[in-house]
């Protein structure tokens, strides 16, 4: 019986320790929010940004996970990253602002609007805390679930534009292809599913739309980083 | 030069204004019209029905592999400027899809803007666990991809053979005018 009470406290103190560990989140307020501009990527050697372009291209779309806070920066170079400094992907460090801007970020793919051609298509996005299957993804606009692999979902707003929502937990899923969906309406959990293996816990959300020049036209991943700004203040502000 | 072309992009005025492109229907050779002898070099059949009826209210020339018209794990999704498709293979999803629309124009006369874009049009991707080509035919867009369940070995979402084949196997089944 002894032995019974003894588990019982040293599973509750692992447990107390646990959480205490876990980092805190930021009181979401857009007082407390900041970022960096547009196109200065952290750390400074994860890749050349597209350094004074701070148009919003998808102005008006709602930020794409449900709740704040949540914190745009690096994955592969972030704490615990892939190329980043020694430590857990769940340091408090990756769950704190000031944003980082990762579109253009280094990676081996062409990438037209990057300023060496090649680059990270969209923007990674870690929810409020390290937790996979907690924090939902929704939809950024009204729209249509088009396409559905094996860890992405593809929304086509009514604009046109297409927005990819990458690592969501597949049986999480609340659309189906073909699905009509309202602005807000929820897509599925925030996760690392990466088909059968696993990436880091995160969203990556990147846009598509077509640029036109005189008669020439290309459908094109575009900077989103500025137009996520602008939204999670709306969010912050109570007015997603 | 680099530079010199960054700062030209980034001096590019964008406009936020949406709207339909003209699709070029000349030298459209649809699946549809062609005769039986045109098929059989093509190593196709007709356009089941099914399929047919999906794409009846697409107004743009819809491309479609053609060895897989009558796979049974289609699906499509589709409107008047748009369609996409997935169609489910073993352990790996081919997706396709066509637009006709745009959501800025760049009121520039660059041709340095125009060059960098350009040059995205038709190249193979092989980027984190798929690939993915898109290309510009007829005036409109289109995109293929190909993603995998086990995207780190699984061989047609570690180099651009997988895709290539595909794309060579795309054809015109229909389409509006």
């Amino acid at each position: 019986m002894k032995l019974v009470v003894k588990i019982s406290i040293l599973i509750l103190a692992t447990l107390f320790f646990v959480a205490c560990d876990e980092p805190k989140p930021n009181k979401p307020s857009v007082s407390n929010f900041t970022y960096t501009k547009a196109g200065y990527l952290f750390p400074t050697n994860s890749g050349k940004g597209r350094v004074g372009d701070n148009h919003i291209y998808a102005k008006n779309i709602r930020f794409p996970i449900e709740k704040a806070p949540a914190y745009i920066n690096s994955q592969v170079y972030g704490v615990g990253g892939y190329l980043g400094a020694n430590g857990s992907l769940c340091d408090k460090r990756n769950y704190q602002y000031p944003w980082h801007d990762n579109y253009c970020e280094k990676r081996r793919w062409g990438m037209p609007l990057c300023p060496t051609g090649k680059g990270h298509q969209g923007v990674d996005i870690r929810a409020a805390s390290c937790h996979k299957d907690k924090y939902y993804a929704v939809a950024v606009e009204k729209g249509i679930i088009t396409k559905i692999g094996s860890y992405s979902v593809y929304l086509r707003g009514t604009t046109g534009r297409t927005y990819r929502y990458l690592h969501l937990s597949k049986n999480s899923l609340k659309v189906r292809i073909g699905q009509r969906v309202s602005r807000g309406q929820k897509i599925g959990l925030v996760s690392n599913n990466m088909g059968s293996t696993h990436t880091s816990i995160h969203l990556h959300f990147d846009v598509k739309e077509t640029l036109l020049i005189g008669n020439y036209s290309q459908r094109v991943y575009i900077p989103i980083y500025t137009s996520l700004v602008d939204s999670y203040k709306k969010l912050l502000r109570g007015r997603p | 030069m680099k530079h010199i072309l960054v700062k030209l992009l980034l001096l590019s005025t964008l406009v936020n204004a949406s709207g339909v492109l003209n699709v070029d229907w000349s030298g459209v050779k649809s699946l549809e019209t062609s005769n039986s002898n045109k098929r059989r070099s093509l190593g196709v059949s007709t356009v089941p029905k099914e399929l047919k009826e999906k794409i009846s209210n697409i107004e743009m020339p819809v491309y479609f592999p053609k060895d897989k018209m009558k796979s049974k794990n289609i699906s499509i999704v589709t409107d008047t400027n748009f369609y996409a498709v997935t169609i489910k293979l073993d352990k790996a999803y081919l997706m396709l899809s066509g637009d006709k629309t745009y959501q800025a124009e760049i009121t520039t006369s660059q041709a340095d803007m125009k060059k960098a874009i350009e040059s995205y049009d038709g190249k193979f991707i092989v980027s984190e666990g798929s690939v993915n080509i898109d290309f510009r035919r007829h005036g409109v867009n289109y995109m293929l991809t190909v993603e995998c369940d086990k995207p780190q070995t699984d061989k047609r979402c570690k180099n651009a053979s997988f895709l290539k084949k595909e794309y060579k196997k795309l054809v015109v089944i229909g389409g509006k005018r």
